[in-house]
């Protein structure tokens, strides 16, 4: 239950704090996110700024780019975008380490069981693919051509998508096995 | 496309979650009459598989790579909602679990790339029947990716219109369709053919190693 | 030729897989590693093969050093991946071309090499493949995909072979098979396995990684074999209750064929 009503006050704040546009209130809310997160706050800020880089740095250059060239730059747009982006991204890390995301989300056992069985097999596909590009480095003496890097690319999402199928069924099969349809 | 939070007004991504509930609950429902028991098992192995599909490199001209959609193959092999379900675990997954992409923008990519985008391809693959399997496969990858950028490109494109301050200046995305649209769609245009070529040479490995299995 | 100082490498931010490991590797050396499942073997081919950086110390081929920017290094790269190649112990990752023919010519077509041609039927001859060339390698057994791998990479005719538990995918007389390879290529080896007997057939000396993540052995197999605290340390033997008619005692035992 707790972790259900952390997630229902981050989704509400995240909400809220679209509607803010006073950058007085976001510095505020970016104190109080300092406050809980405490011994963490580094790790936080730097995932955060890591996270939101590109794709701000991008805006805000072209932004600057853009306004001054037509005369209508404001100062305050690029501290309200920036501060706001980054309050809202720090705020999901400081929720994100602090709750159990499968018990906020899992509504249901079976959108519980379905989270958590997706998280897994996720890890699992993503091993196996990290194994496959590995495999594909170790063998790439030259740089590879177009053709063999389509090539690999082909051969190893037919091979996951094959491998699923297979997962598919011997999951449920599991599932039956161990009684999870018989109420 | 990971949209940070932030960039998106509520007055968009609030009517967006309405409507994204409304085909996920469909859907979902669509998913459970069609595999029944096998619902659960077969939407969390394709959530991984769409993940991963995600990461498989597409080599442009030049040397840079960008990462592909896989909508089409999902679409086109396990069908609309299938595909439209798992794409949207995917983007929960990202942006819950792995910190990427927004809680806000995600009912709209989920719209987009999930819906749309597995619509299109999964359409323009039937209308396409008939004419060589390589070329409809390679139009129902290219579609899906440039219609769902499109959409992408549009959801951007409105923020400066329908959010913006007394004097006129945005209070989200600062940038209006004429310059989200070009900007988005020139890149996906070409991005579009690599993953059309993916789309023919994953399907063809796959329907080979199954005839092989049936054989 | 292979040299590691003081190497230490961590998953996950915390977990640690393998603990201040040293030791050289002499060329023309044919050496086994031995350890449980976990012990962090595969990670510690991925590291000479230059896959996985480690957290701490040095590793050298050939007295150069491997590290991210070093396999940059165009030429070091090239050299370095034809030298030291990486059998990986599910032949599924390495397997992408549409014939068994352009799977192990892969190599030296990149290499832009004479012969290639010949080169290919000569391994597949030597790996029993002729007859598979013009087959898609996936509609092989795993076993016979295990020897395409191998195939392809000694094609290459590399100095170092690394081998990830190349027995477990094949059946008995196919392992025999291959220790007998083994024995008469004329290339140094480093192969990985948790099955004790065939450390034995495999080399003459023998590495042994314990649960800890630690190298806890380093020498002459028979004298291992006698060790039989170490054994146990490294999980490789255990021991259980047996009944033979009504008696009942506890030996030693390795389950060698899981």
């Amino acid at each position: 239950m707790r972790d259900k009503i952390i997630f229902i006050l981050y989704f509400g704040s995240v909400v809220s704090i679209t509607y803010i546009h006073n950058i007085g209130f976001l510095l505020a809310g970016l104190g109080v996110v300092a406050l809980i997160s405490q011994k963490s706050l580094p790790r936080i800020a730097k995932k955060a700024a890591i996270a939101i880089a590109f794709f701000n740095f991008i805006v805000t250059i072209s932004y600057c780019t853009l306004s001054v060239i037509k005369g209508n730059f404001s100062i305050h747009y690029i501290a309200l975008i920036n501060l706001r982006v980054f309050l809202l991204t720090s705020l999901t890390f400081l929720v994100a380490g602090r709750i159990n995301p499968f018990k906020a989300l899992g509504l249901s056992r079976s959108i519980l069981y379905l989270l958590t069985l997706a998280y897994s097999q996720v890890l699992t596909m993503q091993r196996l693919f990290d194994e496959f590009r590995q495999a594909r480095r170790s063998r790439s003496i030259a740089r590879l051509s177009m053709r063999d890097m389509y090539r690999h690319g082909a051969s190893t999402g037919a091979f996951l998508l094959r491998k699923s199928i297979n997962d598919a069924t011997e999951i449920s099969q599991a599932m039956r096995s161990r009684g999870f349809f018989n109420d | 496309m990971h949209i940070p939070d932030g960039f998106i007004a509520p007055k968009m991504y609030i009517p967006a979650y309405a409507a994204a509930a409304g085909f996920w609950a469909y859907g979902i429902k669509r998913v459970k009459e069609k595999l029944d028991e096998e619902a659960i098992p077969y939407l969390a192995v394709l959530t991984a598989l769409a993940f991963v599909l995600m990461m498989v490199a597409i080599p442009l001209p030049g040397g840079t790579t960008v990462h592909a959609a896989g909508i089409a193959l999902l679409a086109i092999l396990f069908g609309v909602w299938t595909s439209f379900i798992s794409i949207s675990m995917v983007l929960l997954l990202q942006s819950v679990m792995f910190g990427e992409g927004g809680i806000t923008s995600l009912p709209i990519n989920a719209l987009a790339m999930g819906l749309i985008g597995s619509a299109v391809a999964y359409y323009v693959f039937r209308a396409l029947q008939g004419i060589p399997k390589k070329i409809a496969l390679f139009a129902a990858g290219w579609f899906s990716i440039n219609v769902a950028a499109f959409i992408a490109a549009l959801a951007l494109g409105a923020q400066p219109a329908i959010a913006h301050s007394t004097d006129g200046s945005p209070l989200f995305f600062p940038f209006g369709f004429h310059i989200t649209l070009p900007a988005v769609m020139v890149p996906h245009m070409l991005i579009g053919i690599g993953e059309g070529v993916l789309t023919v040479l994953v399907y063809q490995f796959v329907a080979k190693q199954k005839q092989k299995g049936e054989a | 030729m292979i040299k590691v100082e003081e190497l230490s490498h961590i998953y996950n931010g915390s977990e640690h897989v393998l603990r201040d490991l040293s030791f050289e590797i002499h060329r023309g050396e044919k050496v086994v590693l031995l350890g449980a499942n976990g012990s962090g073997k595969t990670t510690l081919l991925k590291i000479l093969n230059g896959l996985v950086f480690p957290i701490k110390g040095r590793c050298y081929y050939q007295h150069q050093r491997i590290t991210k920017s070093s396999l940059k290094e165009k030429a070091f790269n090239r050299k370095f991946r034809k030298e030291v190649v990486l059998l990986f112990q599910n032949p599924e990752a390495m397997i992408f071309n549409p014939t068994v023919y352009d799977e192990i010519a892969f190599g030296p077509r990149q290499l832009g090499a004479n012969g290639i041609d010949k080169t290919v039927r000569h391994w597949a001859e030597t790996l029993g493949l002729s007859r598979y060339l013009d087959r898609p390698p996936f509609e092989l057994s795993s076993g016979e995909k295990q020897k395409v791998c191998l195939a392809s990479l000694l094609t290459l005719e590399p100095e170092v072979l690394l081998m990830d538990e190349p027995t477990s995918k094949l059946d008995p007389r196919s392992t025999g098979w291959l220790v007998d390879f083994l024995q008469d290529l004329e290339v140094t080896t480093l192969v990985t396995t948790h099955n004790l007997t065939l450390a034995s057939e495999l080399g003459e000396r023998t590495m042994v990684l314990s649960e800890n993540h630690e190298l806890i052995y380093d020498g002459e197999i028979d004298a291992l074999l006698e060790d039989r605290e170490k054994l146990m340390e490294a999980n490789l033997l255990h021991t259980h209750r047996h009944k033979h008619g009504e008696l009942e005692h506890g030996h030693f035992h390795t389950h060698d064929w899981e």
